[in-house]
């Protein structure tokens, strides 16, 4: 009887101590670094929506989940920030005006017949993996000819969004130039690699740091080289030409690669060079720098307006850089249309 | 039986009694080391912060964060001396760095504002006498520098400034080894003398900067004393009539490398007889030939003291040695301030 007993206590503390186990270390709320990355926007087309094989003038659903995996928001309160657009070939296959469906008119509303525009909410403290949403559209297939058994078919879907890059890190104003000063610093400038992203398509990958001097003010001024890249699968649009890319209106060349770019240090803004030319939102007194990217990368050169002191001592203060941009790609599914037989 | 009982306590009581003489013999030689500890060790002020403060972590989750900042200083030298009336000065301050002032703009240093951008507090408000006899541990006090971060202008996620405590303070070395005199130290006769002419290695005396070594020659007509010191505290020497550049001032020059590593000469004595004027090699500062320099930590001096006709026969006297000199030490934590939204 007591061996009994002396068995299932061991148990019980067998199931105790495996529990305890289980909890495993969490990463405080406070701890999460949700501005990592390449993600942007992602959408999946779930499987068998559309099916691989489907028979002709039958109606089948594209459902596409959309997942905001990077840290901006798409769209806010007021407005939508993307727009997916799908694609058909008209001679196989149809979209009637209300094929799309989603769970909330909020996040979605279709523009046209073939688009509907989101938004979607990115990474946050609170929502570590960002929002999901799925949105569906009914589609018909046409029939394929008397001539045909089956025909191939690609369902095209396009996204295309605004979205944005923040980097913020700390920075060393070191203006003790050439190491001349004696004693311990508080740190030393030094280029800083960022190689896991900032949770957004277009990466910072580096940033190298200079203090040029004023000697005749006394002064030195920090200048910062900042190196973009876009990491991601899709293409970099200008900013707010998001509509006009998914219209399916032809685009010149100047609508691409093009993003604009801004940097604060200890939040005062710095004269960022060289840029594609500038333009003004004078409703919100804003000047947006623009930069193009060549084969997907680009550095740019931001200087402090007004120079530091060089008899302060070395310290470390926050670097801002903001990029802010368009982004598209395009998602396909190739489906066979099968003639269906009738004897 | 009772006469064997009366045995047994008295024994008891004499060996309680050896007890109470052995703890106390020991106690009293516990007294003399520290009395000699008085006037050893190779540090002046030591900084250090108290523990959680700063902490290493800040959750920035209102609109006004504080950044408290706690440091013990401890006088581990024998300087300033309270029966010599020395005092530290104006100049002697512990002033804070490595944060970015714009972020971090206003200071409270020991409840009052600082009103500065990098806050100092003067040490001569602080109870920091030297190690003696009385005060075998030497003076200990404390700072507290509190800051205030407006959260509204922290616009990261993550700041991490380095924040960097600097001590700057006059400190003096006095050193008294005995030598000896010996007119004739290579006589041919086999008298019996009361010393040898010899180097004399010397430990610390309580002070960052110390004399380590004498050696002694016999020429013609004098007595030559090399006299080697080191700075063995792990900061910075700096000349004394500089340390007025050590803390950041509004206009001020900042330190610069050709005031580093200089000692002042205050006095040699032999006997009661300064041979001060006749030391060698000097640095000039500012006009002043009283300065001796370190190369590598490390520096010496050669005084020279007449011989005397008088002097015929052999015997030991004091040499002082008196250095003044500015020093510097510094500590420095990281604190990651972490920009939680509110709201």
């Amino acid at each position: 009887m007591q061996k009994k007993h002396l068995i299932a206590v061991l148990f019980v503390l067998l199931i105790m101590t495996s529990c305890k186990g289980g909890s495993g270390t969490q990463t405080p709320i406070s701890e999460l670094d949700i501005r990592k990355g390449f993600d942007g926007l992602s959408v999946e087309l779930l499987k068998n929506a559309p099916p691989d094989k489907i028979f002709e003038d039958t109606p089948f659903p594209l459902i596409m989940r959309l997942q905001n995996k990077g840290a901006r928001d798409v769209g806010n309160d007021n407005a939508f920030g993307g727009i997916l657009s799908v694609g058909v070939e008209r001679d196989y296959i149809t979209m009637s005006e209300d094929s799309f469906r989603y769970l909330e008119d909020k996040v979605a509303m279709a523009t046209d017949r073939q688009s509907v525009s989101f938004k979607i909410k990115g990474k946050s403290i609170l929502s570590p993996r960002g929002e999901q949403e799925l949105v569906e559209a009914n589609l018909k297939t046409k029939r394929i000819g008397a001539q045909s058994e089956s025909r191939k078919s690609n369902v095209l879907v396009t996204a295309c969004y605004d979205y944005g890059t923040k980097l913020g890190t700390d920075i060393c104003v070191d203006t003790d130039i050439y190491g001349l000063r004696p004693g311990q610093k508080a740190c030393k400038a030094q280029d800083l690699n960022f190689a896991n992203g900032q949770g957004a398509p277009v990466a910072i990958t580096k940033i190298e740091t200079r203090m040029l001097p004023d000697v005749d003010n006394n002064i030195v001024k920090p200048q910062f080289m900042i190196y973009i890249e876009n990491k991601g699968n899709g293409e970099v649009i200008k900013p707010g030409s998001f509509p006009l890319v998914c219209s399916g209106q032809p685009l010149g060349f100047k609508e691409f690669n093009l993003l604009s770019v801004k940097g604060f240090l200890s939040e005062d803004e710095l004269d960022c060079t060289p840029t594609r030319g500038t333009e003004v939102d004078e409703a919100a007194d804003i000047a947006f720098n623009y930069i193009k990217l060549k084969d997907k990368k680009s550095v740019i050169r931001c200087t402090a307006k007004e120079g530091i002191d060089r008899n302060k001592d070395a310290y470390i203060a926050p670097l801002r850089v903001e990029l802010d941009y368009g982004y598209t790609f395009t998602v396909s599914k190739e489906m066979t249309i099968e003639k269906a037989l009738r004897y | 039986m009772h006469y064997k009982n009366n045995k047994k306590v008295v024994l008891l009581l004499a060996f309680l009694l050896l007890i109470v003489i052995l703890a106390g013999c020991k106690n009293s030689q516990t007294k003399g080391a520290k009395s000699e500890q008085a006037f050893t060790g190779t540090q002046g002020l030591v900084v250090n912060f108290l523990p959680n403060n700063p902490p290493d972590k800040l959750i920035a989750d209102s609109n006004q964060v504080e950044i408290p900042i706690l440091i013990e200083v401890r006088n581990r030298g024998t300087y300033p001396a309270p029966d010599k009336s020395e005092r530290w000065s104006e100049n002697d301050v512990i002033f804070l760095s490595g944060f970015d002032p714009k972020l971090i703009p206003n200071w409270r240093v020991d409840n009052k504002d600082s009103g500065e951008e990098n806050p100092k507090i003067s040490l001569s408000l602080k109870s920091l006498e030297g190690k003696n006899i009385l005060n075998p541990e030497g003076g200990y006090d404390s700072a507290e520098f509190v800051g205030s971060l407006d959260i509204s202008n922290l616009k990261i996620d993550r700041y991490k400034p380095s924040f960097l405590v600097t001590a700057c303070y006059n400190y003096v070395t006095r050193a008294t080894p005995t030598v000896c005199i010996d007119p004739n130290p290579f006589s041919l006769t086999k008298e019996k003398k009361i010393c040898d002419v010899k180097a004399v290695s010397l430990t610390n005396q309580g002070a960052p900067v110390a004399v380590t070594r004498i050696e002694e020659e016999i020429l013609r007509n004098s007595f030559n004393f090399k006299i080697y010191f080191k700075n063995v505290g792990g900061g910075d020497v700096i000349a004394v009539d500089k340390l007025n550049r050590c803390a950041p001032a509004p206009s001020s020059e900042k330190l610069d490398r050709k005031d580093i590593d200089l000692v002042k000469i205050v006095d040699v004595k032999l006997s009661d007889e300064s041979i001060k004027d006749s030391c060698k090699p000097v640095a000039e500062v500012d006009g002043s030939r009283d300065y001796a320099r370190l190369f590598n930590n490390e520096g010496f001096i050669v005084c020279s003291a007449p011989k005397r006709e008088e002097i015929k026969t052999a015997f030991t006297t004091p040499l002082s040695v008196e250095l003044l000199y500015g020093y510097r030490n510094s500590i420095s934590k990281t604190v990651e301030i972490i920009n939680v939204p509110t709201g």
